[in-house]
């Protein structure tokens, strides 16, 4: 989410799209209906927000929304896209927010066009894109920085702002009928609504869900989503905002601690063979400002969270005399994501998988396809508290365990409640949680469990030499127990450390990339301070007046 | 009736001790008394947690007492009152979280499946974590990419994945991406893919 939970009750409309939070998220969803009987809310002169529910299915959701419109699987794009040339046609965008704070002023460089539904740069040999005309026209070269010639008026025809209206125009309420299947009376009554809300005194939330990333065209259709929230300026306001309702207690942490093939914790990109050095890494990776205003933090500090990041892995092992262990860091050659592993335990090529209170079989698309991908490997570990469709997949209805040759591990892994560590909510909150009960019997922590594996890897490749080993023996452990990390100790190493000082990082403006810094997650820096671990502050509702003193639900003191 | 919440409620009307007069709660509950109930959660330890669930992150406030063989028993979990994401409400699966917390359906023993058997073994820790570092030196050793067909320095072990962590706290996240990544895997994936 751009904005959270609570926020949520800030709304004058809401939209939810491919999602069911009534069933899903039913303790979040009191913050819709808090919204919905707040007279103060509200498109109109208020008498509450309106809840619009665009959904294939009519669910529990629908049942409480304002408006049901049921919609065709994945079309997204077209609804939002009908609301986007709605919104343009009758100039109902924010004006002041469009033309200073979106790139709607910025001018495209000739060479990009839109024609029979192919942008610029198609090859029908290779199927996919070249995108080097997917850019602007640059006016002046400041060092690294190109900048974007801008047009403050939106009329020039090669704007974003022009080629945007003139792009959507093919979004009629007709063309919206016919693709979405929505009636065109119900989608007017609807895009009326969603017209206010470019009033500056008026904010919209759009809350999805896997309803719109569970498509190839996920990204495209919540990218619709965004377009339109910048267009009515309702990015960066309570009540509005781009908003992802996520399924896991922690699947934001752990999405921000990149368990994911293609990032690095904090969204630097993996590197990319060919990239020789840091120089080469940073240039094609990091973001670069098109305006000489944009701040760019991200851009401009890359390097700084890169280096850092490598000095929390590897340490001394990390210096300028090697480019800071940059290629330590493994560099994948192709999508190396979920439908991958199993394509290459068919293939025979994946030897060995582990999994963390996950069950592969359960998860995926293809219950079939990941059965015989597991009965493919060498070796299988299941790190888990129960036991679990993947861990007994040897025997499953149907499989033959003779025939099965993996060799299956079951360890049993200890419950959420059996330590402390924190979890990240959809909201981006990080709440830290006790630890209310010891690990029961044999049940270890996951961070244990991977300690002492990786202890036991190491040794044998001390022993008995082998591949490339500089990595293993150079990664940092420094635990008062190595093979017992603790999740304070892994807290604050995430959190960063001033090497001169000693001291925890304060912020990750400080963070630096000629090795004096490190933090596991820039994300993160500031969580876990010489004051302490913020992740544990608990100052809520009991008292509003102190602890939220600007009335507009942060809580800045919660975690 | 005096304005009250229910926690200040459930605070005086559990006290064991001490008359308790028309002007504390607004109206006389001697006869309450008499009914000598104690609460479930009377001088147990308070402790906070988040639901393991979905991603609203609501509060929980847990409740522990120490048997007399020193082991800890759960006795309750229930919502955070003061937390500004749920004001102490729960659903159904939080609710009911203490369920998940002891069910006797957990794995209680480290087990290990030979190739081809059609049966678990129970084994100890050191036997399975030696048999998995085999495992991943070997399989390391033998997918380990140094250098690809162009010369260039890549260092990836392409022969082992990771996946899973959505349930785990972020800490252990990180060290698993920080081992993983050490260890040369690319294929490291979780929930959020799927």
């Amino acid at each position: 989410m751009t904005n959270h939970w609570r926020d949520l009750k800030n709304a004058d409309l809401i939209l939810i799209n491919g999602a069911n939070p009534a069933e899903a998220h039913p303790v979040g969803f009191q913050w819709f209906i808090k919204a919905k009987l707040d007279p103060e809310r509200g498109p109109g002169a208020g008498g509450g927000a309106k809840i619009i529910h665009a959904d294939p299915r009519f669910t529990r959701t629908s049942a409480l929304a304002d408006t049901y419109l049921q919609i065709r699987t994945g079309t997204d794009v077209a609804y939002f896209g009908g609301f986007i040339n709605y919104v343009l046609d009758k100039g109902l965008f924010h004006d002041e927010y469009v033309r200073n704070y979106t790139n709607a002023s910025w001018i495209v460089k000739d060479g990009y066009s839109f024609k029979d539904g192919l942008f610029s740069g198609y090859s029908k040999d290779k199927r996919s894109y070249d995108i080097s005309t997917w850019a602007y026209e640059n006016t002046a070269t400041s060092g690294s920085d190109t900048f974007a010639r801008r047009d403050m008026t939106l009329q020039d025809p090669r704007s974003v702002f022009q080629l945007m209206k003139a792009h959507y125009a093919r979004y009629t309420p007709e063309a919206v009928e016919n693709i979405t299947g929505i009636p065109k009376a119900d989608f007017l009554k609807v895009a009326e609504l969603v017209g206010e809300m470019g009033r500056p005194d008026k904010v919209m939330s759009i809350v999805y869900a896997v309803g719109l990333t569970h498509h190839t065209t996920g990204g495209q259709l919540i990218r619709s989503a965004a377009v339109l929230q910048l267009l009515l300026g309702n990015v960066g306001r309570p009540g509005g905002g781009v908003n992802a309702e996520r399924g896991h207690a922690n699947i934001q942490g752990n999405t921000d601690h990149a368990i994911s093939w293609e990032i690095l914790p904090g969204y630097m990109r993996i590197p990319a063979p060919g990239q020789k050095n840091l120089d080469d890494y940073v240039a094609q990776s990091a973001p670069k400002k098109s305006d000489p205003n944009s701040w760019n933090f991200f851009g401009l500090n890359y390097r700084n969270f890169t280096v850092s990041l490598l000095k929390s892995w590897y340490g001394k092992g990390a210096t300028k005399d090697n480019e800071f262990a940059f290629d330590y860091i493994p560099k994948p050659a192709v999508n190396s994501s979920w439908i991958s592993i199993f394509d290459q335990a068919l293939k025979g090529k994946m030897e060995g998988l582990l999994l963390s209170g996950m069950t592969a079989t359960s998860i995926g698309p293809d219950s079939n396809q990941v059965l015989q991908g597991l009965a493919n490997l060498k070796w299988l570990v299941v790190m888990d508290a129960f036991p679990t469709t993947s861990s007994e997949f040897w025997r499953a209805p149907g499989q033959d365990p003779a025939k099965i040759q993996t060799e299956v591990f079951m360890l049993p892994a200890t419950h959420w409640i059996e330590k402390e560590g924190s979890f990240v909510n959809s909201g981006r909150w990080a709440q830290w949680k006790d630890q209310v009960v010891p690990p029961e019997g044999n049940a270890r922590h996951d961070n244990w469990i991977l300690a002492e594996l990786f202890d036991r890897v190491k040794r044998l490749y001390q022993s008995g030499g082998g591949k490339f080993p500089d990595p293993i023996n150079a990664m940092t452990l420094e635990y008062a127990d190595p093979l017992k990390p603790s999740f304070d100790e892994l807290a604050s190493e995430i959190n960063g450390k001033d090497l001169t000082t000693g001291k925890q990082m304060a912020s990750f403006a400080l963070l630096k990339a000629d090795g004096t810094t490190s933090a596991g997650n820039w994300i993160y820096t500031s969580s876990y301070t010489e004051s302490g671990n913020n992740m544990k502050r608990r100052k809520g509702i009991e008292d509003p007046a102190a602890n939220d003193p600007t009335g507009m639900d942060f809580y800045p003191n919660w975690t | 009736m005096a304005d009250i919440n229910r926690r200040d409620f459930l605070k005086v009307s559990g006290a064991a001790a001490g008359a308790l007069t028309a002007g504390g709660l607004g109206f006389d509950v001697a006869q309450a008394k008499a009914v000598k109930q104690t609460l479930k959660i009377a001088g147990a330890k308070e402790l906070h947690s988040v639901c393991p669930y979905c991603a609203v992150g609501c509060g929980l406030v847990a409740y522990t007492r120490q048997n007399s063989d020193g082991s800890t028993r759960l006795l309750q979990i229930e919502g955070d009152p003061n937390s500004p994401i749920n004001e102490g409400r729960l659903c159904p699966k939080g609710a009911t979280a203490m369920q998940l917390a002891t069910s006797r359906r957990r794995v209680e023993k480290p087990l290990y499946r030979a190739p081809g058997s059609s049966k678990w073994e129970e084994k100890d820790w050191n036997f399975l974590l030696d048999k998995i570092a085999q495992n991943v030196k070997a399989s390391r050793d033998r997918t380990f990419v140094g250098q690809d067909a162009a010369g260039n320095t890549v260092n990836r072990t392409e022969g082992i994945a990771f996946a899973g962590g959505a349930a785990f706290s972020s800490e252990e996240g990180y060290f698993t991406t920080k081992v993983m990544r050490t260890l040369g895997l690319v294929h490291l994936e979780q929930q959020a893919r799927v």
